[in-house]
């Protein structure tokens, strides 16, 4: 009888590792991570972009990228994979690192949590999963690739309209139009990289920007949520720096214009240009460029800035993290 | 009792699939499933002209795209297809869906030919196995190879078509999308679920780089489209596709509730059925249809003349209605339009050029040559093939046609008699 | 009670012989990882400073050239930059393509998984296999083991692993093994993406072993990643390398070439139907004509287009053959003088 006891205890400790071993198939982890994935429209003026973007906290946090939300947009709005559409706020965009963080209402949103790429290597399997052309926009429905991580290189040329250079995850799951913007996923469903339509004029296959370049950025943008971000070594305690020159004029009614956007600058990274008129600096008006500057000198360098523009393709609001002063 | 005790531990522990401690042998568990498929599908594949069919009946029926027998010059009827064990048959095609890009096709004299099944398509899931086979680039001529490729379902229920009007529905409206590779020749070819089953027609792709190869996007007909289309099919009749007459959906953006319906006309089959202006309709043939693309895809996937149940919200109401599909007016059009048979390209210095001539078609029987350089038709002078196939469109099956051209330096004149495509 | 015993057993195992292979993700990728780290030190990166050999286009490729967008020409046209080798012999033998020393080569730095960069000789050659050998001085390397290609199946799944645009880091493709016996033989296709960043790398199963040098590459054709790619066999490489080694150079002969396309169909007369005749090419210096059906070649009789196609294959450029074409409702005689397929 002992050996009856064994058998069937044995069947009954291998059963639920049967089974837990066949809950980590593709169908699985579409299961698990489709329903946060959103497809996202923005405009600005006459300017339209679309493409993909990842729900990375409970709270509604929409990571995406800044070919599909590019810096002062005005409209953006969300399709969620039940064909919703939702209104999202922009927290804040950086075209160095190609990614952009924003914001639509609610606070129990399905989601997935950002992983970390520093041990991503060749071989680990991988998904891309998104709005691609249009499917869930159009159709209702996540598309979704799987491949691996097939390599790890510099991109020293952005191509088709991306904007970061460096380190990218290489990956064989297909990524095309409409997927940028959105979420490279490892096995366990986390966001490991964020796609871009950028490529190597060696390999010609997709590329993600890793997660660990993106992370520091929206830890800054929302630290409530996704914890402080560790402490930034050329952040000291000078004063802050947009890097806009600005006029006067006699009627200030309508702020200030911009007549110099200094290259590399805050502002240029954030899409000011010249001729575009600053209305309000954290809610305050502005009304002369000596105001403005005296405004952005007494906050940090790192700190954020919330700026309310007038662009020639309509109102725009903005928030910038100031730099020091380049010496 | 002791070899009780062994035969039953044997039987439990060999039948237990590879653990994750074992990470090869779990790959190779997935690997054998994949090979074991090829082995059973293989045998059922068709090589046909430029692209790829599918046997799905012991008696030679089998399926590939209607742009794979289709040509500049009409239908081609009769072909020599090939199977893989190497042999040869004529066949001929039965039935076209030109719209839906479905062709069958019955080889001649064949009997205990291994084919598939057609399977469900709509138990696709995002993330399953698929396997496709076919024929790119006719790298599998010369010795009845075809090529095996696998991927995942990409998403189930895309619509790669276009549906702005009705007068203007093409493609794919209801499609399953893959990253399985399939390139130039794998059209008309099986896409199979890792059950052997045919889940569908591969027949295009969307490729990123601007030339004409897989980047991770292939498109398939699915299968519950085909087996609903089939029988229509082996009559021979045309197109069949169809669309609920007098119902005009809107075309605003969907809020992801459902399509709209925007206009109803007097007297149609629309009105008699029950629909009003502005219903939302939510779901056709119990799939869900929160977008407009999603009503094109699933009225798409059944046949002219099919009795469909639609659910509708009307204020805070549901109501179930159903309508009789028609049968989309523009193929009934087509059948009698005329046609010459060239194949044409216009000259630099103004002139149609022929680059071809189909057999048995109005030119060849009129003798039109390849060379022969169009001048006029029926006195009006032409300088560009889209000129001359207009004034073709504007006559009827069996007028006579006068055509001048340049030939060898020499100015003649041939009579054509126009005649339909078969 | 021993029934009993051995029903619940079977039971038990029910859903496990029920159920399809549903792929445990993370198996899976800990597999190729594992293959990964097996196969990349016996990757090689290597830098080519190659002359190429100027290859003359025709009118007709030339002026597809125009019309191609600048962006596609990039795609066809071979980055600068290193590619990538697979070790063969642990004293210093490696394999790459033909195609990348292809011309006058003045010099090859190996670049080893281990950071050594090593100079590299060009031994043997064979262009229709494109493989090059290259020789370094060194003792001890790494190599794989070879695996059966004669039992190699439909649907295995197949690895790729290269080094190239960073030679400090080896990148890798998967997929399965589309068909065997391509190329005359020589040739296994996969969909494992092949792009100029692992030509000239290994091939490989789940066990590490070597199925084939990935090889052939052609862009125009095939595409760069398009899942349509070929590998060269190993058991045909094995046979080649003592060649190789001995420093012999086989370039393949050129093909011959008529220069018509078929027509597709079955048709009321039996031979191979032509679609059209190509500008410039041997058949339209012989006066063929589009609608033509080629019925006999050099006294063989075709029946389809297949035909045809075998026996100008036994044919060379330059050679003067004997055609008869039904045109119309009568039979002509036409002769020909193949050229050769650029």
């Amino acid at each position: 009888m002992p050996r009856v006891t064994l058998l069937l205890v044995s069947l009954a400790l291998l059963s639920p590792a049967v089974a837990e071993d066949r809950k980590r198939g593709h169908t699985e982890v579409f299961k698990k991570a489709g329903p946060a994935i959103v497809g996202i429209n923005s405009q600005r003026g006459r300017n339209g972009w679309f493409g993909t973007g990842t729900i990375i906290h409970k709270d509604g946090y929409i990571l995406t990228s800044t070919t599909v939300v590019p810096p002062g947009v005005s409209k953006i709005v969300v399709t969620t994979a039940d064909g919703k559409h939702h209104t999202a706020k922009l927290l804040g965009a950086s075209v160095d690192k190609e990614a952009s963080l924003i914001q639509i209402e609610g606070n129990d949103w399905a989601h997935v949590d950002m992983g970390t790429s520093a041990g991503v290597e060749p071989g680990q399997v991988t998904y891309t999963m998104g709005n691609v052309l249009n499917s869930i926009t159009q159709d209702n429905e996540v598309s979704m690739s799987f491949g691996i991580v097939s390599g790890r290189y510099e991109i020293t040329e952005a191509m088709e309209g991306a904007s970061y250079k460096g380190e990218v995850i290489e990956t064989s799951a297909a990524v095309n139009p409409g997927v940028d913007g959105g979420p490279l996923l490892d096995a366990d469903g986390k966001v490991i990289g964020i796609l871009s339509l950028s490529y190597s004029r060696v390999r010609w296959l997709g590329v993600a920007v890793p997660i660990d370049v993106i992370r520091p950025y929206v830890q800054g943008l929302a630290p409530e949520a996704f914890g402080a971000p560790p402490a930034r070594t050329n952040q000291g305690s000078g004063p802050g720096y947009l890097g806009v020159v600005a006029a006067d004029e006699e009627d200030p009614g309508t702020g200030i214009p911009v007549t110099e956007v200094n290259q590399g600058s805050p502002a240029d990274r954030a899409g000011i240009a010249k001729g575009d008129r600053i209305l309000e600096v954290d809610g305050k008006a502005v009304h002369s460029a000596k105001e403005l500057e005296k405004m952005i000198r007494a906050m940090k360098s790192g700190q954020q800035v919330r700026l309310k523009l007038k662009t020639e393709s309509g109102p725009a609001d903005m928030t910038i993290t100031l730099d020091r002063e380049p010496l | 009792m002791n070899r009780v005790w062994m035969a039953s531990l044997v039987i439990l522990l060999s039948s237990i699939p590879a653990r994750a401690d074992d990470p090869v042998a779990a790959a190779r568990g997935v690997e054998a499933a994949v090979e074991r498929i090829v082995d059973k599908v293989v045998p059922a594949f068709v090589f046909i002209g430029g692209g790829s069919g599918v046997c799905i009946s012991e008696d030679g029926w089998f399926v590939t795209n209607f742009h794979v027998v289709n040509s500049p010059q009409g239908i081609i009827k009769r072909w020599r297809v090939k199977t893989p064990d190497g042999n040869s048959w004529l066949a001929e095609v039965v039935g076209t869906d030109t719209r839906g890009d479905i062709a069958l096709v019955k080889m001649k004299e064949a009997k205990d030919r291994p084919h598939v099944d057609l399977g469900d398509s709509d138990l696709m899931e995002t993330g399953e196995y698929v396997i496709a086979v076919g024929n790119p680039f006719l790298l599998g001529r010369p010795d009845c190879r075809p090529t095996v490729s696998l991927g995942i379902v990409s998403a189930n229920h895309r619509c790669e078509g276009s549906f702005d009007s009705p007068k203007n529905l093409q493609g794919y409206l209801d499609c399953i999308q893959t990253d399985a590779a399939v390139n130039p020749g794998n059209s008309g070819g099986p896409l199979f679920n890792m059950k052997g089953e045919l889940v569908g027609i591969n027949g295009s792709i969307s490729p990123r780089f601007g030339n004409r190869v897989n980047t991770g996007i292939g498109y398939a007909i699915p299968s519950n489209q085909i087996k609903r289309f089939i029988p229509t099919l082996k009559e021979g009749k045309g197109n069949m596709h169809g669309v609920v007459d007098g119902l005009t959906m809107l075309p605003k953006e969907s809020a992801g509730d459902g399509a709209t319906v925007g206009r109803v006309k007097p007297g149609s089959d629309a009105e008699k059925a029950g629909f009003e202006k502005d219903d939302l309709i939510v779901e056709v043939q119990g799939m869900p249809t929160p977008t407009l693309a999603r009503w094109w895809g699933v009225v798409w996937t059944w046949p002219a003349g099919e009795t469909l149940a639609f659910k509708v919200k009307r204020g805070d109401k549901t109501i179930d209605v159903s309508a009789k599909l028609s049968p989309l007016d523009e193929e009934e059009k087509a059948k009698q339009k005329p046609y010459l048979g060239l194949r044409m390209e216009t000259s630099e210095d103004g002139g149609i050029v022929v680059q071809g001539v189909s057999p048995e078609s109005p030119a060849a029987k009129a003798g039109v040559q390849s060379g022969d350089v169009i001048k006029s038709i029926d006195g009006k002078e032409v300088k560009d093939a889209g000129a001359l196939l207009k004034v073709v469109g504007e006559h009827k099956t069996g007028d006579k046609i006068k055509l001048k051209v340049t030939r060898e330096g020499k100015e003649i004149e041939v009579e054509v008699t126009l005649e339909a495509r078969k | 009670m021993h029934s009993k015993l051995i029903a619940l057993a079977v039971l038990a195992a029910l859903p496990a012989w029920a159920e399809e292979a549903s792929p445990d993700a993370l198996a899976v990728q800990r597999a190729y990882a594992e293959v990964f780290k097996k196969v990349s030190p016996a990757i090689v990166s290597l830098d080519i400073d190659l002359e190429a050999r100027e290859k003359p286009k025709s009118r007709a490729q030339r002026l597809q050239d125009m019309m191609t967008p600048a962006a596609l020409r990039e795609y066809y046209k071979r980055p600068e930059g290193p590619v990538s080798g697979v070790i063969v012999g642990k004293d210093g033998y490696i394999l790459t393509t033909y195609y990348a020393v292809d011309g006058t080569v003045h010099g090859i730095q190996v670049h080893l998984a281990d950071g050594r960069t090593l100079d590299g000789k060009l031994l043997g050659r064979d262009q229709a296999l494109d493989l090059a050998l290259v020789k370094v001085d060194a003792k001890g390397l790494p190599t794989l083991e070879p695996a059966d290609v004669s039992k190699v199946r439909v649907g295995e799944f197949v690895m790729i692993v290269g080094r190239s645009p960073d030679p400090e880091r080896a990148n890798m493709t998967a997929g399965i093994v589309s068909a065997d016996g391509r190329n005359s033989n020589t040739a296994i296709q996969t969909d494992a993406e092949i792009d100029y960043g692992n030509i000239g790398g290994a091939l490989v199963d789940l066990d590490g072993r070597i199925v084939g040098i990935a090889a052939q590459l052609s862009t125009q054709e095939y595409g760069l990643n398009s899942g349509v790619g070929f590998v060269t066999r190993w058991d045909c490489v094995e046979r080649t390398l003592p060649d190789l080694k001995a420093g012999k150079v086989v370039t393949r002969p050129p093909s011959p070439f008529l220069g018509v396309q078929a027509a597709e169909g079955a048709l009321e007369v039996e031979g191979a139907q032509i679609d059209q005749v190509l500008p410039d090419s041997a058949a339209e210096k012989a006066g063929l004509r589009s609608g033509d059906v080629i019925r006999e070649f050099q006294g063989e009789k075709i029946k389809e287009w297949e035909d045809l196609s075998k026996l100008i294959h036994l044919c060379k450029p330059g050679d003067e053959v004997k055609l008869v074409v039904r045109r119309g409702d009568t039979d002509i005689e036409i002769e020909a003088v193949l050229g050769e397929r650029k």
